[in-house]
């Protein structure tokens, strides 16, 4: 059979290997993929180390607490790498989507989809650290409320983790509980689903920092003004929410890419098909920057708060207002994604 | 393996009315919470001593938490805020029983999440008028009409899926995890599943308790902030 | 083997749900949220209103304290101006009396004095009118013998004179 153009060519190659091998081939390039993530953790510790190094020349009889803080910060931030880590090795070591039933593309192409799915992680590394070099610092400048500016550090770094778990569970559900391997037919579409999941979930990225950012500001906050702990906390957790936005929305769409699947029922022409749920994966990336933004926005408020925790109302409306202006680029991202999914108009142009 | 993370249908009505186990759930949580309010309001005295002070404790708290989050002159919200919250945290909570969190389940977070939306709008226009309720639309600048309409949009599915992918990411790792210790418990010839006991507890202190707490907390508090916006 | 619906799959379960919500926040609004706030509220009203009586009370006694020192005040105030009074009366009173006794002393006394004038006065004209009869017998005696009527009658003139027109006219 004479192959007609580079996009049959290479697709008939793919499926002229074996389906174990074409998994094993590809898990390889969804290990290499996920550890990406490690950019984050990176970044993160650098910023805390350093700052654990600036408060320790300022003032090294006290800083013994604050370099535990920091320390503590920094584990944490290393998460997302970790989790990163434990996706690549079950790639290498315990691959279970060779044990599937399933298309081989379509096994193949959710080991990248995992893979692309934990670069994520750079998001919550990020911020995470940021919180830890935060924390050491609010630790170090008011070693008094070393606790509880230590706690709501925590408490950021946790909810800064959401999408890092998002992705996780993307990264899981692809490799142990396929839906789209369970699917008759459309291996092209399915596999591009697959492979469009995990691209929308590197949206997480923006929430991961932003919150993250978030999480260091109420440290800060909180160690300045340790009365105003509790409206800090609350804006940071509220402006962290709002700011998970993005992050959830790339949820939605991949959860519907693998649930939902509204492209294996249309008809049309399968590379339209396979590449709108490609589309609407990158489409799901423009979230990185509302997250980053409305994160931002929230460490800011919350850093407001702590100042001055009488205006919390009129802080939090402001805040409120401006995040829902700064997910308009997120939102045009996902009606895109919709729009492609649900109404793609490409299908009436052939 | 368990491959299917959705919702086991319990039976079905006539009529193709099916009854998922979100639905037996719910009922069950309804009916703790009902029976328990029924048990712990009844010998209300007017010396309050043991469980009472805890019950007007908490009671007092949701009047706080609605005053602050949405001003005194909407205190008459502090019950469905209150219902909220309880519903929520029993809810999220329910995965530690071994039963699906009703929470994990797109119905059920899209049913708040609409409810809320109904309240933003049937407040807004009872609040400023049909007339300056459609005004709102318009600003800052009449050409943001279509983003603001959007952005009213996408408020239910981010509070909705918010929710939903916090519970439901917990139950799908929590239920791998249990698998591959399962599966490891078996590869090493364990008489005891020590795995199954010890390892899992703390990933339940993060996926349950801590997210399910805190994105109870989040969903109430946005409801709050937004409905109490759109009144202002 | 159960049946399964999709992870995300809306059915049935979303309006079941959203009944459910509706039931549960009307039925704890009734049962719980309800009674306890207005439970609260009552139990807050009455130590308020207990407060409030117990200030009503504690201000009544107060007032009822001030008007009674005052009243025992303005007694003590009035007894010391009655005794004020009474003892400027008695001065008063002392000394119009020993004013009347020195006047009516002093009334006799100038009584006492005329009548011992008048009684001087009568006394002498007694004495005169004596005098005068015994003149006039002795004198009848010597003119009987030595005098005529007319020398007797013009003896009888300048001897009236000279006892005194001065004692006559007191």
């Amino acid at each position: 059979m004479e192959y007609t153009d580079f996009f049959t060519a290479f697709i008939n190659w793919l499926l002229s290997f074996d389906k174990k091998a074409l998994i094993l081939a590809f898990s390889a390039i969804g290990a290499g993929l996920a550890m990406i993530a490690g950019i984050g953790p990176g970044v993160g510790q650098g910023y805390a180390a350093g700052i654990g190094a600036e408060v320790t020349g300022d003032n090294p009889k006290e800083s013994k607490q604050s370099i535990m803080v920091m320390l503590l910060g920094a584990g944490i931030a290393e998460t997302s790498g970790i989790l990163s880590l434990v996706i690549a090795l079950i790639l290498l070591f315990g691959n279970p989507l060779i044990n599937l039933d399933g298309d081989k593309l379509v096994l193949a192409a959710s080991a990248i989809g995992a893979g692309l799915s934990m670069i994520a992680g750079i998001g919550p590394g990020i911020g995470q650290g940021y919180a830890a070099g935060k924390g050491c610092e609010a630790s170090s400048k008011n070693p008094e409320a070393s606790k509880s500016s230590m706690l709501v550090m925590l408490l950021g770094s946790a909810v800064a983790q959401t999408s890092g778990i998002f992705s996780l569970v993307i990264a899981l559900l692809l490799m142990y509980a396929n839906p789209l391997a369970t699917i008759e037919g459309h291996q092209l579409i399915l596999a591009a689903s697959a492979i469009a999941a995990g691209l929308a979930m590197i949206a997480g990225v923006g929430p991961g920092v932003g919150q993250g950012y978030a999480a260091g500001k109420a440290a800060e906050a909180v160690g300045i003004n340790p009365e105003s702990s509790r409206g800090a906390t609350l804006v940071m957790l509220l402006g962290s929410a709002i700011a998970q936005t993005s992050g959830v929305f790339s949820l939605v769409i991949a959860l519907l890419l693998m649930y939902a699947n509204p492209l294996v029922t249309l008809e049309g022409a399968t590379i339209i098909l396979a590449a709108s749920a490609l589309g609407a994966g990158f489409a799901m990336i423009s979230g990185i920057g509302p997250g980053l933004g409305q994160g931002y926005a929230a460490g800011k408020g919350t850093e407001a708060v702590g100042l001055r925790p009488r205006l919390q109302a009129e802080v939090v409306k402001t805040m409120i207002l401006g995040q829902a202006v700064a997910q308009t680029t997120g939102i045009y991202g996902l009606i895109i994604a919709l729009v492609l999914l649900f109404a793609n108009p490409l299908l009436q142009l052939l | 393996m368990e491959t299917n993370f959705g919702p086991k249908v319990i039976f079905e009505l006539p009529g193709g009315v099916i009854i998922t186990e979100t639905v037996v759930n719910t009922w069950i949580i309804m009916g703790v919470l009902i029976i328990g309010a029924l048990i712990l309001v009844r010998n209300f005295e007017k010396k309050p001593k043991g469980v009472q002070n805890a019950v007007e404790m908490i009671v007092d708290m949701i009047y706080k938490l609605t005053e602050q989050g949405m001003g005194k002159d909407k205190l008459g919200f502090a019950p469905y805020v209150g219902t909220l919250f309880f519903y929520l945290v029993f809810a999220n909570l329910w995965g530690l029983t071994g039963f699906r969190a009703p929470t994990a389940d797109t119905n059920t977070t899209f049913a708040l999440a609409i409810i809320t939306f109904f309240m933003i709008h049937f407040f807004g226009v009872r609040k400023k008028g049909i007339l300056g309720y459609l005004k709102g639309f318009t600003e800052p600048i009449p050409f943001m009409l279509p983003l603001n309409i959007i952005s009213e949009l996408a408020t239910p599915i981010s509070l909705a899926f918010r929710l939903f992918g916090n519970i439901v990411g917990g139950l799908i790792i929590m239920s791998l995890l249990y698998g591959a210790l399962a599966g490891l418990s078996v590869k090493l010839g364990l008489p005891v599943p020590i795995f199954e006991v010890a390892i899992p507890s703390i990933f339940h202190m993060y996926f349950d308790i801590f997210a399910g707490v805190l994105q109870s907390f989040i969903f109430v508090m946005l409801t709050m902030v937004f409905v109490s916006m759109a009144m202002d | 083997m159960a049946v399964y619906t999709g992870l995300v799959e809306f059915g049935w379960t979303f309006i079941f749900q959203i009944i459910n919500t509706i039931i549960i926040f009307l039925v704890l609004k009734k049962i719980l949220f309800k009674p306890v706030r207005e439970f609260m509220i009552s139990r807050q009203k009455g130590i308020e209103d207990t407060i409030d009586e117990a200030d009503t009370i504690h201000n009544d006694a107060m007032a009822l304290k001030a008007e009674y020192e005052g009243k025992l005040e303005q007694i003590k105030e009035e007894g010391r101006e009655i005794i004020k009074d009474a003892r400027l009366k008695a001065d008063e009173q002392g000394r119009e009396i020993v004013k009347e006794a020195q006047d009516k002393a002093s009334s006799m006394i100038k009584h006492a004095e005329n009548e011992i004038e008048r009684e001087n006065i009568k006394a002498m004209n007694e004495l005169k009118d004596e005098i005068t009869s015994l003149a006039f017998m002795t004198a009848e005696k010597i003119l009987r013998k030595k005098l005529d009527e007319k020398e007797h009658d013009e003896l009888m003139r300048k001897f009236v004179e000279e006892v005194g027109e001065t004692e006559w006219q007191s």
